[in-house]
């Protein structure tokens, strides 16, 4: 049975660097996932309850916490007919923690004060929405820190798609004040967050959309939150 | 793991690639606007249009790229922020692509078998 099996290729960091880093149970159930894909990657399962992006790449949560990305190489001469086109190989593009790896700056405590010290946490994703009113559109994820388990804010990318143009741009918004702040996203199996000073430059029609819909997202939270306890 | 909070989960981090949408850099439709007059001067002088065409083309082309220069000099010294790209999908995209790349470049390990992650699982749990 072996033999029959469909050849699966992995990114050159995922033997040495992020299998090793996976807990034991992430391991056996990523093991146990590309088995399955190996043996039927175009199984309705595996399609329903993954996601595919544009470029047909396909995204998986084998494990709480845990995704793995990956792409159906198919043979060469039908690529005309690529949904029936039979496998040629499986590349596992990527493996990654939901967790990230914060930094950011401390705010001065005043005059005299010492320089800004780095303040470090693990922040996880408790909640997700987006939304699109007119032209306007932006997804956000609700953060809690892994150290202490209070809300820390939110990703919010926001953008539009008429007038007013406005590019797409992701903010940290902290939480409970909402200030919107700069902030730099590196992804990859531990993906890091640098927050930067707060954006004081912001378009007043994006800030407006950002905080009224955060406040209605957040409210959101607490009633499906309330919810579950009851 | 509900089927509901998989989905959520990946869609956080696999929302679909757009990079049209997604505007990842404040220049791109500058960008954009070249690359199209760059093609109608290409396709002008394939079609043997009228000399006058094409230097119009190349005239609205050179402002562009003035405008463009001029844009990115003031981003890079104002707001520098700006010209990175941080859409979240462009991101991810971005991941996908070089794993992509370095995958046809030859970088990656092959198993004929996952289960052989099984077989390093059992070792590493015996040890």
């Amino acid at each position: 049975m072996k033999d029959s099996l469909i050849p699966i290729r992995f990114y050159k960091e995922f033997m040495k660097r992020d299998w090793p880093d996976l807990p034991l149970h992430a391991q056996d159930a990523l093991a146990n996932f590309l088995m399955t894909l190996q043996k039927t990657p175009d199984s309705p399962e595996i399609i329903a309850g993954a996601q595919r992006d544009a470029e047909g790449r396909f995204g998986y949560g084998f494990s709480p916490g845990f995704l793995v990305y990956w792409r159906v190489v198919r043979e060469p001469s039908m690529i005309m007919q690529r949904v029936t086109a039979s496998p040629e190989r499986i590349e596992v593009l990527a493996v990654l923690k939901t967790e990230i790896n914060l930094s950011e700056r401390a705010p001065e405590a005043g005059p005299g004060a010492l320089p800004e010290a780095e303040q470090k946490d693990l922040i996880e994703r408790v909640y997700s929405q987006k939304t699109t009113v007119g032209s306007l559109s932006m997804w956000g994820t609700l953060h809690s820190s892994r150290t202490t388990g209070r809300v820390k804010g939110w990703i919010v990318d926001s953008w539009s798609e008429g007038p007013p143009y406005m590019h797409s741009k992701m903010h940290w918004a902290s939480f409970p004040d909402y200030k919107l702040h700069h902030m730099q996203l590196n992804i990859d199996f531990s993906s890091t967050m640098e927050i930067g000073p707060e954006d004081t430059e912001i378009d007043p029609v994006r800030l407006v959309f950002v905080h009224a819909t955060l406040r209605q997202w957040e409210q959101d939270w607490l009633s499906e939150e309330s919810k579950k306890i009851s | 793991m509900k089927a509901s909070d998989v989905t959520s989960s990946i869609r956080d981090f696999i929302r679909a690639a757009d990079i049209g949408r997604s505007r990842s850099s404040i220049l791109n439709q500058l960008q954009w606007t070249m690359a199209i007059l760059i093609a109608g001067i290409v396709a002008f002088q394939f079609a043997h249009a009228p000399t006058w065409l094409s230097v119009f083309l190349a005239i609205v082309f050179g402002l562009d790229a003035a405008v463009f220069l001029s844009a990115f000099l003031y981003f890079m010294l104002k707001r520098p922020h700006s010209l990175r790209s941080e859409s979240f999908d462009y991101k991810m995209t971005e991941l996908m692509r070089r794993r992509t790349g370095e995958m046809e470049a030859g970088l990656y390990e092959e198993l004929s078998a996952s289960s052989d992650l099984k077989v390093q699982l059992k070792e590493h749990t015996e040890q």
